[in-house]
């Protein structure tokens, strides 16, 4: 039997769900088992969206953007699978994760039952009952082109059960390759081994750089607040001098200086000028915001 | 120190500037500047509004533009522009040639000149280089003597007179290095230096709606903008002393602004540039052809030549001679020749139709002696303005038919395509659009933005939209953060903005000189067609004639009727000689029956057809002007209503008005009365008059306003009329001015309107066919023409692969019937029609294996034909038919394999099914409405339309059926109107302002409702003013 589990926003929670899952991993199939310790429900929502690479791995599970599959076989399982299901359950009810369970002896069968299910109510299909279980089900639910689900609705073929009625010959006839797996689908063969999870690699986020004007300016850049202040600065009446711990302190000259206006439109607006000084054979950049009144020096390139 | 902008955009730079230019010169003034220069990118587009605000002012004017140049081959830059300006009026036409040339001959080309255009057509200008150029881009990139270089081209073109550096202080990162390198240029090559600020917009508190436009251009969001943006918000106007300020290291920058103003001196005057002249035959000159061919018509037009016309066409040439139109007059009879032998129906309208040289020259249907025409409203001695002839074409949807298109081409060849262009009209943000754009700029999701302007559907202003919105819980994500007012701040600033330009339906400048000198051409989608830059009023305003040449569906259908009718009936007639007052064509559209009717069929015309009951030409002429805002605001269409139902007295807001209004029960109904008014009360000539009218027109200020109503007043004092009647007469005329139709405007619509109705009386089954073949048209959609059609009696046969053809037609074999064309189908063009018409003269079709492999139509084309039903004469069911296609179609392209093509059993199509793959198909069903198949599940209560004739009036009732459309008229004060159609019929329903915001988002959003509410019945006429409103759902 496999269980499919319809989870939404999967991947804004994977490290809780993955945590979950690799606590339940059967002991022989953890690869550092010792290393997995029982987290409190608490300590598992912590979870922001997160590069998968930093999830652990569940070498029993399929994982996929919105569902996960579980294979219920495997060899310590088979015995405790209504146990395994009902811890499963009560963790997810826990964490507060929104999740649908379906049980059914093949892969499709299982994500149509756990899409018939009520949230953490579980639907199980008994191994002889797939086919009438199914034939009730909507086209909709079958992984096939939009444009093969387009032509069996034309077709007056809504149902899994209408399209079982026609001869599995005939469905191959009209619709090829994918014919012959709607005509094996809705009849509850389903082979589709899973594919265990592994995670990919991604790329180091610190790589990521920010454009600003004219230029680039390394992620981080900030600007540090100094004890610079000046009596009247503006684009208009500019300074000739700038007071550091009560004493002033003389430039020589304004190198260039610009106003920046931008981000209006959210709770942080800015409206700065920018001078870039010459002090004492060296250049300084300072900031002026206009909205909050301070100083700071840049230290960003621009 | 006085400083003139000289570099100032307006939003005639299209999503890259925010105020008019209006706005920029009263600000201007505002801030005590001493000139201002309007130089959109690549344009002239605002200069005429530009030049007028200036004169009113007082402020000195500058004209240019801002011209991309292609960049010299060796830099990197791509967007290099130089800033042009107008010496002289050599200059003027110049830069309104570069412009021409900039925009190529077709829109897909980049826009600019070569720098080769540059120097040709130079002279009279003054060349401004700086930020924008690509010597600033190598400047930056440190390229020094490439800068140079290009400079000196530039230098070398203008010379050092007319050529100078144009330096900015936008406080942008690097403006103060680059000011200096352009500074140490100019001095190289003994340049001068200007200061300018580059506007975008005429105050800064704009400076947020240009970051928005920005971003529309650049199809991005204001989060991921930044690199489209400017830094800050310095390009607004700025006075001389925050420039001064800004440039106070080079002051002389500031003086040479003054400098350049007092060399630039261009005065438009287009009123030497006539209508081309018309090349008369030998031994004529164009006043006397045009007396010949007056006086020739003169006696066929009329069985005995009267006195009144006589004199009359003596007078009107007369005219016509001293205001040197002659060759105009002639120039557009030539047009309306050439359309007669081309077989395209044409006729004049609009206050041309007052002319009896017009009429004589076939150029207006309608003769102004029998029906009293004024022609004082269409030209007179102290008309400023040269009238403008418009005229209606035939606009065929079948392209093997010849119609306007051609005339064009005509027009273009005869006096040369340099010297026509058409109008062109500026495409403005509307409240809807607004929410739609900004609200991406703002990252807002479509379900939100969608919902927003569903609400905002028929308002101008979108406030109550955002209000509704704030109302709505599942939005509080949005509508709560402080984004959300920016949102709403921007859309209410932008609503009005020009977005982009557009081609005006008729328009058409023709000028004896080249057009691209007085104004520039842009080239439109359609290959070989110019627009100009400026609208219709901007023509006009500046002196130049048009034609307007508009293209009228209505015209093309009842060509295809007559042509249906002599093919299946063998008669042919002219439908100007019909007996003009047939009472069964008067009959039937007093019962309403003017579904397809040309200018009848709306909505509020069927309310008040019944009631007014028009029984001939003139009674029609005023049924079609009645319908109208004039006439409403200025509480005009009731009076006039119970008058002519005899349920109120005529009475005449003075006695001296009973002739002048006699004809219209004493209220004001045409243009033309307004002149006569003002001449019996007021003592105004014609041209006072029409001036009166014309002021009404544009909507002048209340200032404006009472500054006429007093002249008005006192003249009218002065002319033995009591001031208290004069007011009243006034306000009447007033509110009527700005909407109203002329006369002869009314009589040439009813003409059409009657030879349509008279074709519907004789001829319905081939008026349906030319009505379904020349949609979308009119006032319904195709669904709503069948199932009236049907109702009236004809039989409508669907489509068929082996019996339609690309137009419907009439078939005569059993009963007379229409049968619809190939082309009804969705994605079935005239030409796929045309050859499958073309195959089956072989050989019918016999099957859906020998369609596909002898026609090639791709299998979702025939997927359609199948929908609407056009191989059921094979004998298999659409399902049936549809599982052969795709199996046909999967093997088509191999000859070796014979698949099997036996359907299996497949379930059978439901009525509904059917329905949904008709409409699916082809818009409409011709088997059932969809009223019918929901009629079962509805309560019994709920009646069809026909059964409310046996109803009493003021009883409660519920109808249900599909909303055809819904309109809120601004003049209804709030009220809306709905038209209902079921099985049986349409239906009126009246929704009260309370009821209307109660039910909306139902009746907006689902297509079929269930209307509670009190039946009213007034004769033969039956509404209901709806109480409430169910959504149906056909699920």
């Amino acid at each position: 039997m496999l269980a499919c589990l319809l989870i939404e926003n999967l991947n804004n929670r994977l490290r809780e769900i993955t945590n979950l899952l690799a606590f339940y991993t059967p002991t022989h199939l953890a690869p550092t088992p010792s290393k997995i310790e029982r987290r409190s429900p608490i300590d598992l929502s912590d979870a922001v969206p997160v590069a998968l690479d930093q999830v652990p791995v569940c070498p029993h599970c399929e994982i996929t953007d919105e569902s996960v599959y579980i294979d219920l076989e495997v060899d310590e399982m088979t015995a405790k699978a209504d146990e395994y299901v009902e811890d499963l359950l009560k963790e997810f009810r826990a964490i507060d994760v929104e999740m649908r369970l379906g049980i059914a002896d093949s892969r499709f069968a299982s994500f149509v039952a756990a899409h018939s299910a009520k949230s953490h109510s579980p639907c199980i299909v008994p191994q002889d009952k797939t086919e009438s279980f199914l034939s009730s089900q909507s086209v909709s639910l079958l992984p096939i082109l939009p444009e093969t689900r387009r032509r069996l609705k034309l077709l007056g073929m809504h149902t899994f059960g209408e399209i079982a009625c026609v001869d599995s010959c005939d469905v191959t006839n009209q619709f090829g390759k994918e014919g012959a797996l709607i005509a094996d689908l809705v009849r509850g063969i389903d082979p589709t081994p899973l594919t265990f999870y592994q995670p990919p690699v991604t790329q180091d986020p610190t790589d990521r750089q920010e454009r600003i004007w004219g230029g680039e300016v390394q992620t981080g850049a900030r600007l540090k607040p100094v004890s610079i202040m000046a009596k009247k600065i503006g684009c208009i009446d500019f300074p000739q001098a700038m007071f550091r711990r009560r004493n002033w302190v003389y430039f020589d000259s304004i190198i260039d200086f610009w106003k920046l206006e931008d981000a209006w439109w959210t709770e942080e607006p800015q409206r700065s000028i920018y001078f870039k000084l010459s002090v004492s054979e060296r250049e300084l950049t300072v900031c002026h915001d206009l909205a909050l009144g301070n100083w700071s020096q840049y230290s960003g390139i621009y | 120190m006085e400083y003139t902008e000289l570099h100032c955009h307006s939003h005639y730079s299209f999503l890259d500037g925010t105020s008019s230019p209006a706005d920029l010169a009263a600000e201007a003034a505002q801030l005590r500047l001493k000139g201002l220069a309007l130089t959109d990118d690549n344009g002239l587009y605002g200069v005429i509004p530009f030049i007028q605000k200036c004169s009113e002012i007082g402020l000195l004017h500058i004209i240019g533009s801002l011209i991309t140049v292609q960049p010299a081959t060796d830099n990197t830059c791509l967007d290099d522009k130089i800033l042009l300006l107008c010496e002289n009026l050599t200059g003027y036409e110049n830069l309104s040639q570069l412009i021409t040339r900039a925009h190529g001959a077709d829109t897909k080309s980049e826009v600019a000149v070569t720098i080769d255009d540059v120097n040709e057509l130079s002279d009279g200008l003054i060349c401004l280089v700086g930020k924008n150029s690509d010597i600033a881009a190598l400047l930056q990139q440190n390229r020094i003597e490439s800068a140079r270089a290009r400079l000196d081209t530039f230098r070398q073109i203008f010379s050092a007179n007319r050529l100078y550096v144009e330096l900015n202080n936008h406080l942008d990162l690097g403006d103060g290095s680059l000011r200096k390198q352009f500074c140490q240029l100019a001095h190289d090559l003994s340049l001068g230096y200007v200061a300018t600020n580059g506007v975008r917009y005429a105050t800064r508190r704009e400076a947020r709606l240009h970051d928005v436009l920005r971003c529309i251009a650049h199809k991005t969001s204001i989060d991921k903008s930044r690199s489209i943006r400017v830094p800050n918000h310095e390009r607004y106007l700025k006075s001389a002393q925050e420039i001064q300020v800004l440039f106070s290291e080079i002051p002389s920058a500031l003086k040479n602004t003054q400098v350049i103003l007092e060399r630039c001196n261009v005065k438009l005057d287009f009123s030497q540039y006539r209508f081309p002249n018309f090349d008369p035959p030998d031994g004529y000159n164009a006043d006397s052809y045009l007396t010949m061919l007056c006086e020739k018509s003169l006696s066929h037009k009329y069985d005995s030549i009267s006195i009144e016309a006589k004199t009359r066409l003596n007078e009107e040439l007369s005219l016509i001679k001293r205001l040197g139109l002659s060759g105009y007059f002639l120039a557009v009879w030539d047009i309306m020749k050439f359309a007669r032998d081309k077989g395209i129906p044409a006729q004049g309208r609009g206050s041309a139709a007052n002319s009896l040289v017009a009429y004589l020259l076939n150029i207006t249907p309608v003769d102004p002696i029998a029906y009293d025409l004024f022609f004082g409203r269409f030209l007179n001695e102290e008309k400023t303005t040269i009238p403008d002839i418009d005229i209606d074409f035939a606009s065929a949807r079948d392209t093997r038919l010849a119609d306007r298109d051609d005339v064009l081409d005509y027009v273009g060849r005869k006096y040369g395509f340099d010297h026509i262009g058409l109008t062109s009209m500026f495409m403005t943000f509307g409240a809807k659009g607004a929410i739609r754009e900004i609200g991406k700029v703002f990252g807002y999701p479509s379900s939100l933005l969608e919902k927003m302007s569903r609400f905002t559907e028929g308002r101008k202003n979108p406030q109550s939209a955002f209000s509704k919105i704030q109302e709505l819980k599942q939005f509080d994500r949005y509508t709560k953060q402080k984004r959300w007012r920016h949102f709403r701040d921007q859309v209410q600033a932008v609503i009005g903005i020009p977005r982009h330009i557009s081609t005006h339906p008729g328009g058409m400048i023709i000028t004896s000189c080249e057009l691209p000198k007085l104004v520039p051409l842009q080239p439109t989608r359609i290959q070989g067609r110019r627009i100009c830059q400026w609208d219709k009023d901007m023509v006009e305003d500046a002196g130049l004639i048009k034609v307007d040449l508009l293209g009228l569906t209505m015209l093309a259908v009842l060509r295809e009727c007559l042509v249906l009718i002599a093919e299946t009936y063998n008669l042919r007639f002219n439908l100007a000689a019909i007996e003009p007052d047939d009472p069964e064509v008067y009959n039937m559209i007093a019962k309403a029956d003017t579904v397809g009717l040309f200018q009848i069929e709306s909505r509020v015309q069927i309310q008040t057809v019944p009631r007014t009951k028009p029984r001939n030409l003139s009674e029609l002429a005023a049924q079609v002007a009645i319908i109208r805002p004039g006439p409403v605001q200025g509480n005009m269409v009731d009076p006039y209503i119970r008058r002519k139902q005899g349920l109120e007295s005529i009475r005449y807001p003075h006695p001296r008005l009973e002739p002048i209004l006699k004809e219209t029960l004493g209220v004001v109904l045409f243009q033309e009365q307004i002149l006569q008014v003002a001449s019996t009360i007021a003592g105004y000539t014609s041209g006072e008059a029409e001036n009166l009218r014309r002021d009404l027109d544009k909507k002048r200020s209340k200032k404006h306003l009472e500054m006429m109503q007093s002249e008005f007043v006192d003249a009218a004092e002065k002319n033995g009329v009591a001031k208290i009647d004069a007011t009243q007469i006034f306000d009447s005329i007033k509110g009527f001015a700005a909407y109203g139709f002329c006369k002869s405007h009314a009589l040439a619509f009813a003409h059409l309107a009657y030879q349509s109705a008279w074709l519907k009386r004789y001829y319905k089954t081939a008026y349906f066919a030319a009505l379904i073949n020349n949609q979308p048209m009119g006032f319904y959609p195709v669904s709503v023409i069948l199932n009236e059609a049907k109702r009236r009696g004809v039989e409508i046969l669907p489509v068929d692969v082996n019996c339609s053809g690309v137009r419907c037609h009439l078939e005569t074999e059993k009963t007379e019937a229409v049968r619809l064309s190939l082309t009804c189908v969705k994605g079935i063009s005239a030409a796929k029609a045309e050859s499958i018409v073309t195959i089956r003269q072989l050989e019918s079709f016999n099957s859906i294996k020998d369609f596909v492999l002898r026609t090639k139509l791709g299998s979702i084309n025939i997927e359609n034909l199948i929908g609407a039903g056009a191989f059921d004469s094979f004998g298999l069911s659409r399902r049936e038919l549809l599982w052969q296609l795709w199996i046909v179609d999967r093997w088509r392209d191999s000859s070796l394999i014979d698949p099997k093509l036996t359907p299996p059993p497949l379930k059978k199509m439901s009525a509904w099914n059917k329905l949904i793959s008709e409409c699916n198909a082809q818009q409409f069903s011709i088997d059932s409405h969809p009223m019918q198949l929901i009629r079962s599940r509805l309560s019994s209560e709920i009646k069809r339309q026909d059964a409310l004739e046996k109803l009493r009036n003021g009883v409660k009732t519920s109808v249900a059926g599909l909303v055809v459309c819904i309109q809120k008229p601004a003049t209804a004060k709030g009220v809306a109107f709905m038209l209902l159609e079921d099985e049986s019929g349409m239906l009126n329903v009246v929704i009260y302002p309370t009821v209307y915001a109660k039910y909306r988002s139902i009746f907006k959003l689902s297509p079929c409702v269930c209307v509670y509410g009190i039946l009213q019945r007034e004769g033969n006429l039956i509404s209901i003013q709806a109480n409430s409103f169910e959504g149906l759902s056909f699920a």
